[in-house]
């Protein structure tokens, strides 16, 4: 999947409800929610891309935020889903669904093309 | 865009960092958090700040949603009445050191309007300059100089009393 040539914008588009999606699986922090997402086939997410995703996405209340300190290392920054985010999550993931199946629906499909 | 110096290190990346945001009027307690992210991510992944987040200025100019830029007006304001303190508070210590009232009002009446009307510049000044803290030890990120707030004072004060001087001398 992440050898695929999926365009910046899609990633744009996407990247917000991915990231509200692996908080909601559970607390954590910056660093793992890139490899969480890698690990998913989005590709390597840069840190100055993450970031303001995360703190957008706190802005907005759908997300809480708490410095702990790291194992050895300076702090991490841990984000955990607020109740607003999980709403937001689900309502967004089944209008999400709805949309690539529509747009799917429009494309003309290359296994079936043959 | 001029391609911006590399910062070699991770302390050199968080002074330019700070510096940028701000140059973009974010609020100190924003800025401890975002300067923390970095360092922290860094730390974490063994990567170059500039490689994962930029240089500092195109990082800092990409958090638009950060930016705190006031309206030219408020801008225009604040120094028009900051000017008018130092002019205010001038002439009045002027007056005193010669003691001699100017356009018949004593020194003290124009020192005290000049302290009024300086107030809420003085007030704005002072919230965007506060100290940037670091999140996770709750200590200053840059440390501001001694010096820098003894510069602050005497130059004004310097400015007063060698115009004094002057005008003694000239008499």
């Amino acid at each position: 999947m992440a050898d695929d040539d999926v365009p910046t914008e899609w990633l744009r588009a996407v990247l917000p409800l991915a990231v509200l999606a692996v908080v909601a699986e559970e607390e954590t922090y910056g660093y793992a929610v890139a490899q969480r997402l890698q690990a998913g086939g989005l590709g390597a997410v840069k840190g100055g891309t993450l970031y303001p995703v995360l703190n957008r996405l706190e802005a907005e209340g759908l997300l809480t935020s708490s410095w702990r300190e790291g194992v050895g290392g300076p702090g991490r920054k841990f984000f955990a889903v607020t109740t607003a985010g999980r709403d937001h999550l689900d309502r967004r993931s089944a209008a999400w669904h709805t949309f690539t199946e529509r747009a799917g629906g429009l494309l003309p499909d290359p296994r079936s093309a043959r | 865009m001029t391609a911006a110096p590399t910062p070699r290190t991770t302390s050199d990346y968080r002074q330019s960092l700070v510096l940028h945001l701000r140059l973009h009027e974010v609020p100190p307690d924003r800025i401890g958090e975002i300067v923390a992210e970095v360092e922290s991510h860094v730390a974490e992944t063994g990567e170059d700040p500039t490689e994962a987040f930029g240089t500092p200025r195109e990082y800092a100019a990409s958090l638009t949603d950060e930016h705190r830029k006031p309206p030219w007006w408020w801008t225009t304001t604040t120094l028009v009445l900051a000017a008018a303190a130092g002019w205010l508070i001038g002439q009045g210590a002027f007056a005193l050191l010669l003691d001699e009232p100017y356009l018949g009002r004593s020194g003290w009446l124009w020192l005290a309007t000049g302290v009024v009307v300086g107030v809420p510049p003085a007030y704005l000044v002072a919230r965007r300059a506060r100290e940037v803290l670091d999140p996770r030890t709750g200590e200053p990120l840059v440390r501001t100089p001694r010096w820098a707030v003894l510069v602050f004072f005497a130059i004004p004060f310097a400015i007063v009393l060698l115009g004094w001087a002057a005008i003694e001398l000239a008499n």
